[in-house]
């Protein structure tokens, strides 16, 4: 196997892991804001991953600026996008988990 | 890629049921968001790329937008008792059910009786018409569209085969528009420029003023609007066109009424702003539409003007492009800002929220 498959590969993982990771994330943690730090870094390291996989695997040089656009577009966009959706949720009194609330057994 | 497609579908037909199923309005939204993307990605697999950005400007945004705004302005309960994961989910009505299944198995029945993607033997490609020996394929795709020298098919059929039912499209846009403003009751259409369409805001503006979205959007809606005039001036040579670029400029506008909020933009870029660009949209279009008539040729002949082809279509894209833009951008702002005498009113309502 040549060393360019393995970068692939490796890359491919990497995407793959943060992918997974933010969906448990979103499933495990309690309130939107933990939900919304799960999802933000995982997306954006996970589709960064992958775009980064895809740049190496096609290697041309319109495949690589269009891959790297879209990387400074995933990573404006998508951590702006959850920043407004959980100010809007703090400024709506959404409430925030706290330790108390896993004490009593609260569902938050 | 058979792997991709089994799981988009699945992923389809998943959130299409949610999205009925669902009673939460906001979820449905949400849900609906994702099975537009994903038909969208389905689209581009079936190469047809035009069709892909149209679905992912106009369906998982513009239509997500309006939706919201519809839902906000409406009543509803909000679910608040459990605030877990699709708590609105509710089982569907026996009766619905058997009258979907009626219409849908014959449907799925009929599908698998289709020719493969691509296959040279299916009628589209290999009959010929009664009349002569032109199949659809030749005529669409084949020697007779590729003698009229437009490099985009797509472009070709929107601007050249089905003229008629593109200057339709544009008709009934304009005319949507122009309903939801005589419903709105937006009047001070005809009120002189100096005034602002809009009154200043006298309560707290609902909307989350953000610094971090502003920049972010300030930065990203110069490249959005750009990407939008080159989609439309690209039209008739890639993948591209009027309709889609339109939608990505209004999209750009927007997503500045989103993070600005919808009352300053609103000032900015008024309804009469808004009118006059659709207006000169669909008066370029129509001009074009009985120019090439009164130069000789005959009603929609795009090869009747003396200049080249491509550059006829190209104003018609543009004409496309200003009218489908100007349509969008109105049509989130009036449904956000509402009947003209509605600001009074809806201050005190917002005032009672939390």
């Amino acid at each position: 196997m040549s060393i360019e498959l393995w970068i692939v590969g490796l890359l491919a993982f990497g995407s793959l892991f943060f992918t997974v990771v933010g969906v448990v994330g979103l499933y495990r943690l309690p309130d939107i804001y933990t939900r919304a730090h799960a999802v933000t870094k995982a997306d954006t390291l996970g589709a960064g991953f992958a775009l980064v996989a895809v740049a190496v695997a096609i290697g041309s040089t319109s495949a690589v600026l269009k891959a790297a656009l879209l990387f400074a577009i995933v990573f404006v966009a998508n951590p702006t996008a959850v920043h407004l959706l959980v100010r809007a949720a703090y400024s709506r009194d959404v409430s925030v988990w706290t330790t108390t609330d896993h004490q009593q057994g609260e569902q938050p | 890629m058979i792997v991709l497609e089994l799981v988009l579908a699945g992923f389809l037909l998943l959130t299409a049921l949610l999205v009925a199923l669902l009673r939460d309005p906001i979820e449905a939204t949400a849900v609906f968001a994702a099975f537009s993307l994903g038909l969208a990605v389905v689209w581009v697999l079936l190469a047809a790329p035009d069709v892909a950005l149209t679905e992912a400007a106009v369906g998982a945004g513009v239509m997500v937008i309006l939706l919201l705004i519809a839902v906000a302005r409406t009543e509803w309960e909000p679910s608040t008792v459990d605030r877990g994961r699709l708590s609105s989910f509710q089982g569907p009505n026996p009766r619905a059910v058997i009258v979907i299944a009626a219409i849908s198995i014959p449907l799925v029945y009929t599908v698998t009786s289709f020719p493969d993607i691509g296959d040279p033997n299916a009628p589209a490609v290999s009959q010929v018409d009664p009349a002569g020996e032109s199949s659809p394929y030749h005529h669409y795709i084949g020697e007779t569209a590729q003698s009229l020298d437009l490099p985009n098919s797509v472009a070709l059929v929107l601007a050249v085969f089905r003229n008629l039912d593109t200057l339709g499209e544009v008709v009934v846009a304009f005319t949507a528009l122009i309903g939801v403003l005589i419903v709105l009751d937006r009047t001070r259409i005809t009120a002189p420029r100096d005034e602002p369409a809009v009154e200043e805001l006298d309560y707290p503006d609902p909307y989350v003023m953000s610094p971090v979205g502003t920049t972010a959007v300030r930065l990203v809606i110069p490249l959005v609007f750009v990407f939008g005039v080159y989609l439309t001036l690209h039209g008739a040579v890639l993948p591209g066109g009027g309709f889609q670029g339109g939608v990505v400029m209004g999209a750009s506008i927007i997503l500045m009424a989103l993070v600005f909020g919808h009352r300053p933009t609103g000032n900015w870029v008024d309804e009469r702003l808004l009118v006059w660009v659709i207006t000169i949209g669909v008066g370029l279009f129509l001009s074009i539409a009985v120019g090439s008539y009164l130069i000789g040729g005959s009603l929609f002949d795009v090869e009747a003007y003396p200049i080249d082809t491509v550059l006829v279509v190209d104003v018609l894209e543009v004409a496309i492009g200003l009218l489908v833009g100007g349509v969008v951008t109105a049509l989130v702002l009036v449904m956000a800002l509402g009947p003209t005498d509605d600001v009074s009113e809806s201050a005190e309502q917002r005032g009672d929220r939390p």
